[in-house]
């Protein structure tokens, strides 16, 4: 009775510091950096238009991540509706990010959270100047001798 | 020979200069800080839009150009780029998280360090009284909340403040020039503007959430708090 017992107690002993040690593997938390992709939470805050955005620009990039290769747009919108979806994909994306020689594609899907957020936050004096300009260019005022399309 | 050396030299006083520059100002669990607004059409039409002239309008464009954002009449939010969104229920403007910008609550920081709706725990705020954009009395829960980035927002203890409308020299703008707890000073390291971190969806930030929405509730910012959203209380979808 005491052999099983004990054999109960080591089982459940070998269980936890495997389990531990399966998360210290894989190392993911997506509450610490580095921040390769949006945690489930940030996509949610997301305007749509931004959402829009990280969808289409992550799901093109995560073409280059083996074990994501396939994953489409659809995907990435259902993994946004269960958490545990979401963060299995996190999982597989920050293993690949461990590996060597992976450094260029996992800057480039940080890239593309940072460029989401760039959507409502304030951008840089050379962005601004830019869409200031062809803000302007949109607005031009009629210019004289050129047929102008008649008004609806 | 000597114009070797002059380059060397030169060379040696241009990295130190990089360095200096480069080198983080304050300790890591004090706040480099500054504070920015969200400039209001009022604030430049003293009448209506209608009859505001070009000139007025233009340089209200500026400002919003300069901003990133500017209220404009029917509750409408124009961006630099000229993209306008409704307000909605938010009185104020859109953070890069896509949420709702609270006066002397949302802060922006380092997307590289931090989540969005993380927390930043500033224990000296709390309990002062702050005045709102709103005219609302507002006691500060000690708490802000990750909403925004900044191009020249960079490092992990750089944060850049929202005070909503109040313009630095607002004499109610707490965090301004005429401010009791000014954060206009990235340089001052002053012990007032020591933080902690809290990360989203920790039970920590659960309560400094519920202290925030108090403090909000308590300053009748009803609408603050219906687009506050970065509650966790509710259980995600798929962690049952």
């Amino acid at each position: 009775m005491t052999k099983y017992i004990l054999l109960t107690v080591l089982v459940f002993v070998i269980n936890v510091l495997a389990s531990e040690y399966s998360h210290a593997a894989t190392g993911y938390d997506p509450s610490v950096p580095p921040f390769y992709m949006m945690s489930y939470e940030e996509f949610g805050d997301l305007q749509q238009d931004q959402k829009d955005f990280y969808v289409e620009k992550f799901q093109v990039a995560l073409a280059q991540v083996p074990a994501l290769q396939n994953t489409t747009k659809k995907d990435i919108q259902e993994a946004a509706e269960w958490s545990s979806s979401w963060d299995r994909m996190g999982k597989k994306l920050y293993e690949f990010c461990g590996e060597k020689d992976s450094q260029k594609v996992c800057d480039n899907i940080s890239d593309i959270r940072m460029q989401t957020f760039d959507i409502y936050a304030r951008p840089n004096p050379a962005v601004r100047e830019a869409a200031s300009v062809a803000n302007k260019t949109k607005s031009t005022p009629k210019v004289q001798g050129v047929a102008q399309p008649p008004s609806l | 020979m000597q114009s070797n050396f002059k380059l060397a030299l030169q060379i040696l006083l241009m990295s130190t200069f990089f360095t200096v520059s480069q080198a983080a100002l304050c300790p890591t669990n004090v706040a480099e800080s500054s504070f920015y607004n969200t400039p209001h059409w009022k604030d430049y039409c003293k009448t209506s839009w209608s009859k505001c002239s070009k000139k007025t309008k233009d340089a209200f464009y500026k400002v919003i150009n300069d901003r990133g954002s500017g209220i404009m009449p029917n509750r409408q939010v124009r961006y630099y780029n000229g993209k306008s969104i409704a307000q909605g229920k938010c009185d104020t403007t859109f953070g890069a998280a896509g949420k709702c910008m609270i006066p002397y609550i949302s802060v922006a920081a380092d997307p590289k360090y931090y989540r969005m709706g993380d927390i930043i725990d500033m224990p000296s705020l709390k309990g002062r009284v702050i005045m709102l954009p709103n005219g609302q009395r507002m006691i500060h829960p000690g708490y802000f909340i990750v909403a925004d980035k900044g191009f020249d927002i960079k490092g992990p203890n750089r944060f850049d403040f929202y005070t909503g409308t109040a313009t630095p020299w607002d004499r109610d703008n707490i965090f301004g020039y005429h401010g009791g707890f000014k954060m206009g000073q990235k340089s001052d390291c002053s012990d007032r503007k020591t933080f902690a971190v809290i990360p989203r969806k920790t039970p920590q930030a659960d309560t400094a959430l519920a202290s925030i929405e108090n403090s909000l509730y308590e300053a009748r910012s009803t609408r603050n708090i219906a687009s506050i959203g970065f509650t966790q209380s509710t259980p995600r979808k798929g962690t049952q």
